[in-house]
């Protein structure tokens, strides 16, 4: 499970520890969310910011509820927007791989 | 209320200047001046994302009077992110309207490339919520993983999103104040370097230094400020609880909504958009968030030239974000200086012809806060 927010005026949920609702400000409740969604959308990044290397991949997988988690990949093989992936905390940053088809 | 009118636009032309900001600055506010045939005005509005960064100089009002000479005349900076221009544009419309001023001034300006590309770039993602900033995300890798949500949805192909560079610089060649105005192909967009894929570097906006300056006016004047709307979303973009976040701007639409319902008008009365493609697919993606065409209709609209000089809408020919040049804090005032050219009859070889409406569309950070203005020809 990964931890998460859930904004009850909003009804919606948020990945991270929220202090407040990024939209309305309100009072969030903690939720620790389903670590297991689909893979919304990646791009590997050739011209990276300060800081990282070039050629890394980050994906936006989509979890329960519509709640969305940013995700670097570090996987084999290709990517395609749709497959079912698990996202998993790795030092500071989520890290998400593909789930393998039951 | 008293209606605002635009009297004079000025511009530099944008591109890697030698001269300092404020050098920029008085070109464009000069010029401004002049066609509007004023020397004193109420007060000026400045619009610069970031001097303190880029230039390393702070009280930007100050130090942009004095070099004006405009001295002990009121100013206020504005600032909204790359929607900075237009947000000072609205400022000044509601000064004007108020009974507050007579005249103003607008000017939008920013001097990026004092900096390497690399500072200008760790500046410009400062933009971003550092929640997104962590993973590396950046303005450009957001703009990546929309458009290839956008592709998936819509059919774009690759090859197909070309095209929108290729017809900014089209236009571009036509503007003396574009910093590119040398035609490019498909082949060369897609040869160019990768940066996010599925982006290259001619799908991105240059970095830019320009200024462009709007004089306004209670008085009658060439174009009428028809009305303005402004709408803002989330910092974050994976914070919209929008299920198609990554395939609209939804403060795009919230803002063309409130724009249109002010003046009265409506889409099919509009002969002539500037709009803010910093990012290729954002070609296609604006003219659907701002109602000009259902969402994927706007590939074939551009494939028909349609939305090309001389086609039955044309969009950026002043050579847009992609080519006429991107300096954050100058692009809206630039477009709605555009747009006073194109309505007044002066945009010379690439004029409009018998343009009368005109829309200026300006992004201010990612989706974060976004401005519609709606221009009229008043003679």
């Amino acid at each position: 499970m990964i931890a998460g927010a859930w904004c009850p005026r909003c009804a919606h949920g948020f990945v991270g520890e929220r202090e407040r609702c990024p939209v309305c400000a309100g009072n969030v409740e903690p939720r620790t969310l389903n670590p297991e969604g689909i893979l919304e959308t990646y791009t590997t990044v050739h011209a990276p910011p300060h800081g990282f290397e070039a050629g890394f991949t980050v994906g936006v997988i989509l979890l329960a509820g519509g709640v969305r988690a940013a995700a670097h990949w570090t996987g084999q093989g290709v990517l395609a927007m749709g497959v079912r992936v698990s996202v998993r905390r790795e030092g500071d940053l989520l890290r998400f791989e593909l789930v393998p088809a039951a | 209320m008293t209606d605002a009118f635009i009297a004079g636009a000025g511009m530099t032309r944008f591109g890697r200047r030698a001269e300092p900001l404020e050098t920029l600055v008085r070109e464009a506010a000069t010029a401004a001046l002049k066609e509007a045939g004023v020397t004193q005005v109420d007060h000026v509005y400045f619009g610069l994302q970031n001097p303190e960064e880029f230039t390393g100089n702070a009280n930007t009002c100050a130090h942009l009077l004095s070099a004006l000479g405009l001295v002990p005349t009121p100013a206020t900076r504005v600032e909204s992110a790359p929607s900075t221009g237009s947000s000072a544009l609205l400022a000044a419309v509601n000064a004007v309207r108020s009974g507050y001023a007579d005249t103003v001034l607008v000017v939008g300006a920013e001097k990026m490339t004092s900096l390497s590309t690399a500072e200008t770039s760790r500046v410009l993602a400062k933009m971003m919520d550092p929640r997104e900033r962590r993973y590396g995300l950046s303005m450009p890798a957001l703009a990546a993983l929309s458009t290839r949500t956008y592709m998936q949805a819509t059919g774009l192909t690759r090859e197909a999103l070309a095209l929108a560079p290729v017809k900014a610089h089209a236009h571009g060649q036509r503007n003396p104040y574009a910093q590119f105005q040398k035609a490019i192909t498909v082949e060369e967009v897609l040869a160019s370097a990768p940066v996010a894929d599925p982006l290259r570097v001619y799908d991105c906006a240059p970095v830019s230094d320009g200024a462009a300056a709007l004089v306004l006016t209670s008085r009658r004047g060439p174009v009428r400020v028809a009305g303005v709307g402004q709408a803002s979303d989330t910092y974050a973009l994976l914070d919209r609880p929008d299920p198609e976040a990554f395939l609209r701007f939804r403060n795009t639409t919230w803002a063309a909504e409130k724009a249109f319902a002010r003046s009265g008008l409506t889409q099919a009365q509009v002969d002539v958009v500037e709009m803010h493609d910093a990012f290729s697919w954002l070609e296609f993606m604006n003219l659907e968030d701002l109602g000009f065409f259902k969402r994927g209709e706007a590939l074939r609209a551009l494939r028909a030239g349609e939305t090309s000089l001389g086609g039955r809408l044309p969009v950026n020919v002043s050579g847009g974000l992609k080519a006429r040049g991107h300096p954050v804090g100058a692009t809206g005032a630039a477009m709605v200086a555009e747009l006073f050219w194109q309505l007044s009859g002066r945009a010379g070889p690439r004029q409009v012809d018998g343009a009368r409406v005109g829309l200026a569309h300006n992004i201010g950070g990612y989706g974060n806060n976004t401005v519609v203005t709606l221009l009229e020809a008043a003679a």
